[in-house]
């Protein structure tokens, strides 16, 4: 579609032995280092990579592991006091390093590189149409006239799966939803026909049916028009899906790279293991406990002696406190005979064969022994500890003075039940009413219609300081929901004060003991919240939820903020105080493989109804209603080499406000009937909302409510 | 759009009405307009008779109405004061003070909004401390001692521009200069942090991806959404110089609007206060009604509220 011949472009008419020998992208030693006021910060540190056109790497690593800052090194994008230095920086036959930043930006940056960034509903600018978005792309590099990259765009936004792509040009990014608007951002990257696509995190934000679609696409095409791809993310789910090679990241430094199946299937660095072994997975954990990497991330300012893994090794000898090892290079599938793109190679003392003779690195010993992870069916007592009947919330929306009231239900008719031991995971895409559902069993917020009982009686009943003592929640973001003007200990003996518990005496000692419940050294107690790192300020939150001994927790997203080896700390964490204190979870979350981990219950929402409520190994094994069918087809476990599946997910979004007839799932639903449309399921006796499913509520002549009284 | 200026100017009208009523009823109740009419020393009888012949013994809510009546007639009203259509005396000094606000804010824009792009582009440079600095210092000074020293300076020791009066255009300008210079600081700061918010967000960083540099980058990208806040604050700017500025008009003998309200005040001239707080009024409400539709033309996202 690009009208001029690209003169600039090399690589069309290279042969290939050509391609092996000259990698489109080789980078050699590159480091970047950012002045601090507390020293100089190595945020990479000798990363060497190639990548051959049409290849498609994948950078893993937890935050501040630098995988984001080597890519944006490529285009001068780095913060403005940060120093790049590298003995080869090389795109095709640019060499980035001789180049200029005014050079990289004409030249290079946007036109043979392009970048797709995590945050669709901020990355692009709000008060400009998507047309003249992405065709000043391709006029800024002179590229084409505005006719013709008007052409483009609507090509494109046709390729990207957008309706009606000529009338979307004159269209502003808040008319799109979140997946439209990362798709007008990867029609946007592919404008100039780049040679490399760099995408950092581009499904991190979306929900997760929306980020296998996203995927897929960006596959796709990446393959459809021949480039590379880096794909920076820290979820190998993803990279195991969607890349041929894999860089794993620690501290700055690249610690093993590979093939994905290489890499993931017979991992060399005991980090790389120790990270396989933090992620739950359907259908992986038969022992109780995930896998965790003890201690922290090192930090990076000032010089390192030593393997920068060294502290948190379980493998740790004396002389990786010495030395640096070196990248240690190995033939692998990826390697060619010469050494030159050698892609199998890992930075670690160790030989290459340890795991083989070695047990899996110890795991951080629990003190409970008989940890069993059954759901509470067993001690179900008659009264459920909190129950919803037909619960309902509707909010009053006016958009100014003259328009009319119109009702949103983020809540409908909801009607779910927790016993003693539960832990009952409610999952749905962001928005359908998850998150309101949850306020109302906190009793922070009042139903519109129906009821809310805790042990039987009305919940508005209880009396706040009671309903506190007994109902606490732990929010998603542990950065923004402790006070920072408060001292840890201040912050956990705070409902000891509110609710007068025992002598002033008692309360040190119960934070105390509390702290180390929940694994805080008892030196943190005159810490603030931002001396602590992510994972610390959580078990804060935990422990200020659970010093009260309340009976249940109610955690909305409380491990999405972290990184996955500080999530399985705390899924642990959470597993071990609800044997040790009884406790009853409501598990708010978008991520199914920590819901595989922790639920006895699922519960399904969408657009404000529960579509299916079950026991978790009956949704896993057997999911009744096909929205469930498609959550569990959108989570992408490690499995390389495996395509993402199509889920058949309709991406017509329904207004709340205008909620669709019939069955509300139909418009998106792959297996919808024409009687979807004209009739609203009711539950079925299973606990299902959906015509087609064979136990039809109106076969059915029990009840509702005495239904799901079972779960 | 056009919906949107329709509820905009729907809304606007309704303040207009709420200020009338405010204005009326707390003038008429601070003063007697009788007494004011018959001079400090009248006998009572005097009074009793003006209030008879003016309509002032009628409930307060008849003379609202009547003065109502005459707004939407055109008649707004005779001053007691100078014995003239009220109408009259403000168009009469309007002039004078639309084109001293008008050249303000001129003077504000071309000196604030180029500081302000300086600043933002080298935070914590030399160039965003000296602008930073010199704003704290226009904030501190009085605007009639800079009105005086540029009389002193620029019309006696050296006679460039007259010192006072309003006959030609050279008479406004250093009057404009000083009422001016009084709201850069404001307007400098504004854009200055709009700017640099607008220069650390993502869709900043998706541009640079782009290959967008420089001023370049500025223009095409930063500009436009920073300058949300400033259009808003650029209209109360204005709002407040249409209002007469006192302070200048009396230290540059500028016989605008500023002026008549000073003088009516000092003579309790009850219709030219109540009509010229009224038409100020008028005028924030338009303004504020013109920066809405402005932002909303700048930012596609206002035109949903």
């Amino acid at each position: 579609m690009i009208m001029e011949a690209d003169t600039e472009k090399p690589g069309a008419e290279n042969t290939v032995a050509d391609v092996k020998q000259n990698p489109l992208l080789k980078i050699e030693n590159l480091e970047v280092d950012i002045p601090t006021a507390n020293g100089t910060l190595h945020a990479v540190r000798d990363v060497s990579l190639t990548l051959n056109r049409g290849e498609a790497l994948g950078i893993v690593g937890e935050s501040g592991s630098g995988k984001s800052m080597s890519a944006l090194a490529l285009l001068g994008l780095l913060p403005a006091k940060a120093q790049r230095r590298a003995s080869t920086l090389r795109l095709g036959r640019h060499d980035l390093l001789s180049m200029s930043d005014g050079e990289i930006a004409k030249k290079v940056s946007g036109d043979r590189i392009t970048m797709i960034f995590q945050e669709p509903m901020t990355s692009l600018n709000p008060v400009y149409s998507i047309g003249r978005q992405l065709t000043e792309t391709m006029t800024l590099h002179g590229k084409s006239s505005e006719a013709q990259a008007r052409e483009r765009a609507i090509y494109l936004l046709g390729k990207v799966g957008l309706s009606a792509a000529e009338s979307r040009l004159a269209q502003y990014p808040h008319q799109l939803s979140g997946g439209q608007r990362q798709r007008v951002m990867i029609a946007m990257a592919l404008m100039n026909e780049p040679e490399l696509i760099i995408a950092d995190e581009p499904t991190t934000a979306l929900d997760v049916t929306v980020q296998a679609q996203i995927l897929r696409l960006l596959g796709d095409l990446q393959r459809e028009f021949n480039m590379a791809m880096i794909l920076i993310s820290h979820d190998l789910g993803v990279i195991s899906r969607t890349v041929d090679k894999v860089a794993v990241m620690y501290a700055g430094q690249l610690i093993e790279t590979g093939t994905v199946k290489e890499v993931l299937d017979q991992p060399r660095h005991p980090y790389t293991r120790g990270l396989l072994d933090c992620i739950p997975e359907p259908g992986k954990q038969k022992s109780a406990r995930l896998g965790t990497i003890r201690g922290l991330v090192p930090s990076l300012i000032g010089e390192t002696k030593g393997c920068a893994f060294a502290n948190r090794c379980s493998m740790v000898r004396d002389d990786c406190l010495d030395q640096s090892p070196p990248l240690k290079v190995e033939e692998g599938e990826g390697s060619s005979p010469d050494h030159s793109s050698a892609f199998r190679s890992f930075r670690c003392v160790l030989p290459a064969d340890w795991v083989s003779d070695q047990p899996r690195p110890a795991e951080e010993t629990s003190n409970l022994v008989n940890l069993s992870l059954e759901s509470g069916v067993g001690q179900q007592e008659a009264v459920p500890l909190i129950e919803a009947k037909g619960v309902s919330r509707r909010f009053s929306i006016r958009r100014s003075l003259f328009s009319r009231t119109e009702t949103l239900t983020a809540v409908d008719d909801v009607s779910l039940s927790l016993s003693k031991g539960d832990v009952l995971a409610l999952v749905g895409e962001s928005g359908c009413g998850k998150s309101t559902l949850a306020k109302m069993l906190l009793g922070l917020d009042a139903p519109s219609n129906g009821e809310i009982l805790f042990e039987g009686a009305p919940l508005s009943g209880i009396n706040p300081l009671e309903r506190t003592r007994r109902i606490q929640p732990v929010f998603q973001d542990p950065y923004s929901s402790l006070n920072p003007r408060k001292t840890i200990g201040e912050i956990i003996i705070r409902p000891l004060n509110v609710h007068n518990f025992g002598e002033v005496k008692d309360r040190q000692k119960e934070v105390e003991r509390t702290m180390e419940m929940v694994g805080l050294p008892r030196r943190l107690f005159h810490s603030f919240p931002n001396q602590i790192s992510g994972g610390q300020r959580q078990r804060v939150a935990i422990a200020r939820a659970i010093i009260m001994r309340p009976e249940i927790l109610i955690c909305d997203e409380p491990t999405s903020a972290l990184d996955v080896s500080v999530q399985a700390q705390i899924l642990n964490l959470l597993q071990e105080l609800r044997q040790e204190l009884g406790l009853t979870y409501l598990l708010i979350t978008h991520d199914l493989s920590v819901v595989e981990y922790m639920a006895t219950k699922i519960a399904v929402m969408y657009l404000g109804q529960i579509v299916e409520l079950a026991e978790k190994e009956k949704i896993f094994s057997d999911a009744a209603h096909p929205y469930t069918n498609v959550l569990l087809q959108s989570l992408l476990t490690m499995q390389p080499g495996q395509k993402i599946p199509d889920t058949g997910l309709g991406a017509v979004y329904s207004n709340p406000l205008d909620l669709p007839k019939g069955c509300r799932f139909h418009p998106r639903c792959p297996e919808a009937i024409n009687e979807c449309r004209l009739k609203e399921p009711e539950l079925g006796s299973l606990y299902v909302r959906c015509l087609r499913h064979p136990l039809k509520s109106n076969d059915v002549t029990i009840k509702n409510e005495t239904n799901f009284l079972e779960y | 759009m056009i919906n949107y200026a329709l509820k905009r100017g729907a809304l606007a009208l309704l303040v207009a009405f709420t200020v009338s009523l405010a204005t009326f009823f707390l003038l008429n109740f601070s003063t007697d307009p009788a007494e004011v009419i018959a001079g400090e020393d009248a006998e009572p009888e005097v009074v009793e008779v003006i209030r008879e012949q003016y309509g002032f013994n009628r409930p307060l809510i008849v003379q609202y109405g009547s003065w109502l009546k005459g707004l939407s007639q055109g008649d707004f009203g005779e001053s007691y004061y100078w014995r003239r259509p009220v109408l009259d005396l403000v168009i009469e000094h309007a002039p004078v003070t639309i084109q001293l606000a008008l050249m303000a804010v001129f003077v504000t824009i071309v000196v604030a909004l180029p500081l302000a792009i300086f600043a933002a582009m080298k935070p914590n440079s030399i160039v965003d401390r000296m602008a930073l600095s010199t704003a704290v210092a226009a904030q501190a000074i009085p605007n009639f001692w800079l009105g005086l020293l540029f009389i002193i300076l620029f019309a006696v020791t050296f006679p460039i521009f007259p010192v006072s009066g309003d006959s030609s255009f050279a008479h406004f300008i250093m009057p404009a200069i000083v009422l001016g210079t009084s709201s850069v600081p404001a307007v400098m700061r504004l854009a200055r942090t709009g700017l640099l918010d607008v220069l650390s967000s993502d869709y900043i960083r998706t541009a640079r991806s782009k290959g967008y540099r420089g001023t370049t980058l500025l223009v095409r990208h930063a500009l436009r959404n920073a300058m949300l806040p400033v259009v808003s604050v650029m209209a109360i700017q204005l709002g407040h110089k249409l209002g007469g500025s006192v302070v200048v008009e009396s230290v540059f003998a500028l016989n605008g609007l500023g002026r008549l309200a000073l003088d009516s005040i000092l003579g309790s001239d009850v219709p030219t206060v109540q009509m010229l707080v009224f038409v100020f009024a008028l005028i924030f409400v338009l303004l504020t009604f013109l920066s809405d539709i402005l932002n909303a033309w700048i930012d596609p996202r206002m035109r949903l509220r």
